[in-house]
């Protein structure tokens, strides 16, 4: 009972504090959020296991946190307001090649990010390109450009 | 149009949803920065809010412990019982701190240890400067509060208090 309680607990009290932490933690990977990913998993890994390592304890805690990801699913499936709750939700940031700059300031995001997933995705140079820039729950960018760019002879 | 106003196209966007996302964000900030210097001041395990030291009204026994302590990390007591004192002492942990911790270590070795209804009792030599001093290492094994009376023989008990995280 002690496992599946502390990997309950673990899971989300990890889950809180992604979401505390805010999209761009979890979308964009840095070397530096790379070896915090790494770290907590290294942290919760006690945490999740105690003093018994142990196969079946090992079993407890993996379908612990399988049955507990697909209970939230289920339930993502059948309330939406839940999944907003659990997940968040998409935003505009840029929107007909204007940046909105009191979103991106509050999302911790600036302009030379947008452009630089707009750069890397479509080949885009310049603001006026994009469309829509969209930040996505999973902290991710989405750049929706204009159909023709605009050529000037 | 605000840039803080609901947009529909591309996506439906709910903006107030949003303001109470970054408002509980910005809580959730204040809370784990507080939860750091909670921590760094020992609220939560070693450190100034932590270590105390408790005595006898009369400072003949004085007990060195930590107020919160993990479960199954090594956590310390010291007990001191000034002379002059018999040549052998008997010291008494009462039934709490069996249920609550694992000893891992004692220091000096007891010439005598039992255990029962009361606790656990150790007979200890006095040093040869004719005080007591007893070093306890012990590991919770369970979390929770615990409130403890340590006695020493002759000099009366005292009751100390240890809350023990997860």
């Amino acid at each position: 009972m002690d496992t599946i309680i502390r990997s309950l607990v673990v899971y989300f009290v990890l889950w809180g504090l992604l979401r505390l932490s805010g999209r761009r933690t979890l979308g964009k990977m840095t070397s530096f959020d790379l070896v915090l990913l790494l770290i907590i998993g290294g942290a919760t890994q006690r945490a999740l296991l105690g003093q018994d390592y142990s196969v079946t304890n090992a079993l407890l805690v993996i379908a612990t946190l399988i049955v507990t990801d697909v209970a939230l699913s289920l339930l993502q499936r059948d309330f939406p307001p839940l999944s907003k709750l659990i997940n968040g939700e998409p935003m505009i940031v840029v929107e007909q090649g204007r940046p909105l700059l009191g979103r991106l300031k509050r999302a911790r995001l600036t302009a030379e990010q947008v452009l630089e997933s707009a750069r890397r995705h479509h080949g885009l140079e310049r603001m006026d390109e994009i469309k829509y820039a969209i930040l996505e729950a999973n902290g991710e960018i989405s750049v929706i450009p204009y159909a023709t760019r605009q050529v000037t002879a | 149009m605000d840039d803080f106003d609901n947009r529909i196209y591309p996506i439906q966007e709910d903006m107030q949803f949003q303001r109470r996302t970054w408002a509980a964000q910005r809580i959730g900030w204040v809370a784990l920065a507080a939860l750091l210097v909670a921590g760094l001041a020992g609220l939560f395990f070693h450190g100034p809010l932590s270590r105390t030291i408790a005595r006898s009204t009369d400072q003949s026994v004085a007990i060195e412990y930590e107020r919160f302590a993990h479960k199954t990390t090594l956590t310390h007591f010291v007990i001191r019982a000034s002379g002059p004192l018999p040549d052998q002492v008997l010291v008494r942990l009462g039934p709490s701190f069996a249920s609550m911790h694992d000893v891992d270590s004692l220091e000096p070795r007891a010439v005598r240890s039992s255990g029962g209804s009361y606790g656990l009792e150790f007979l200890f030599a006095r040093s040869s400067a004719g005080d007591l001093g007893v070093y306890i290492a012990a590991r919770p094994k369970r979390f929770g509060f615990m409130s403890l009376q340590v006695e020493v023989e002759g000099r009366g008990a005292l009751n100390i208090a240890q809350l023990v995280y997860p």
